[in-house]
């Protein structure tokens, strides 16, 4: 195994460490910056694996504005040291861990029967131009700007509706009694 | 040994996590914390796969997908915080199963 690999499978360790912590830790805030470093770990997992953008995007938006939101969010709700769960015994908590097992034991058990090699379109011919940085970053920009340009332009609108909706529901006087 | 299956066990680790939080927490944010850690882990298993093929290689193909996708997570955590921040305010409790018994 090399370097890299070492690497990738420590910050993926790390990785599941900070998600276990988000959930279990019973300081939101707490919880809210397991969440920041299990973005980071996340972002310096995608730069390792050759996804410079998504290391990029993965800090802009999750490390960055997403974290902010829920730090807001937890400010305003003032919601800090509340830890609510089902109770231990209750059935949705026995079904969940035991459905969350499960989904973990039979992946295992499908990556042990059929080893998974790739997927079938990573076999298509114009993706596999060249392997040197700068030739990746022309072709995702090819892609993101002419092949998935639809697709961009439905996300700035999609991002548009999240916007006004957002203020939408907390202008004053929408029935939150944010005005009073 | 490639390590591919050790990266599809560390992902599927992580969508666990996710999905057990959507199943045993009642905190509305805490369960935005748990949609977040899914898509992640959906974002992770299809760089992982995309990268399998020729190491040092990801397909542009799979870095504009999941860019995409990152930004439309974005928007849905926006509005879900924006939804908490409304329904804290209305009704005063962060607690799923509450704000479940309020409806009318």
């Amino acid at each position: 195994m090399t370097d890299t690999a070492a690497w990738q499978l420590l910050l993926l360790g790390a990785t599941c460490a900070f998600a276990l912590l988000a959930v279990e830790l019973r300081d939101m805030l707490h919880a809210v910056l397991a969440l920041l470093a299990m973005s980071l770990c996340l972002a310096g997992l995608f730069w390792l694996m050759s996804a410079p953008y998504l290391a990029i995007f993965q800090l802009l938006i999750y490390g960055g504005a997403i974290v902010a939101l829920f730090i807001v969010t937890v400010t305003l709700t003032g919601a800090r040291a509340t830890q609510m769960t089902v109770h231990r015994g209750d059935p949705v908590w026995v079904i969940g861990t035991v459905v969350s097992v499960g989904i973990l034991v039979l992946v295992y058990a499908l990556i042990r029967v059929r080893p998974f090699q790739t997927f079938g379109y990573a076999q298509l011919p114009p993706l596999f131009a060249e392997a040197s940085p700068s030739v990746v970053m022309q072709q995702v920009s090819q892609f993101l700007w002419s092949y998935r340009g639809l697709d961009l332009i439905a996300q700035a609108f999609v991002l548009v509706a999240a916007a006004l909706g957002c203020i939408a529901l907390l202008r004053p006087g929408s029935g939150g009694g944010a005005g009073r | 040994m490639t390590a591919l299956p050790y990266y599809l066990l560390g992902t599927f680790a992580l969508f666990t996590i996710g999905f057990y939080c959507l199943i045993t927490r009642r905190n509305i944010i805490r369960l935005v914390i748990g949609l977040d850690i899914l898509t992640s882990a959906a974002h992770l298993v299809f760089i992982v796969f995309s990268s399998s093929a020729r190491p040092g290689f990801t397909q542009p193909l799979a870095h504009a997908l999941v860019v995409i996708s990152m930004g439309l997570d974005g928007c849905l955590v926006a509005v879900a915080l924006a939804l908490v921040l409304l329904a804290y305010r209305r009704y005063g409790t962060r607690d799923v199963r509450q704000l479940r018994k309020l409806r009318g």
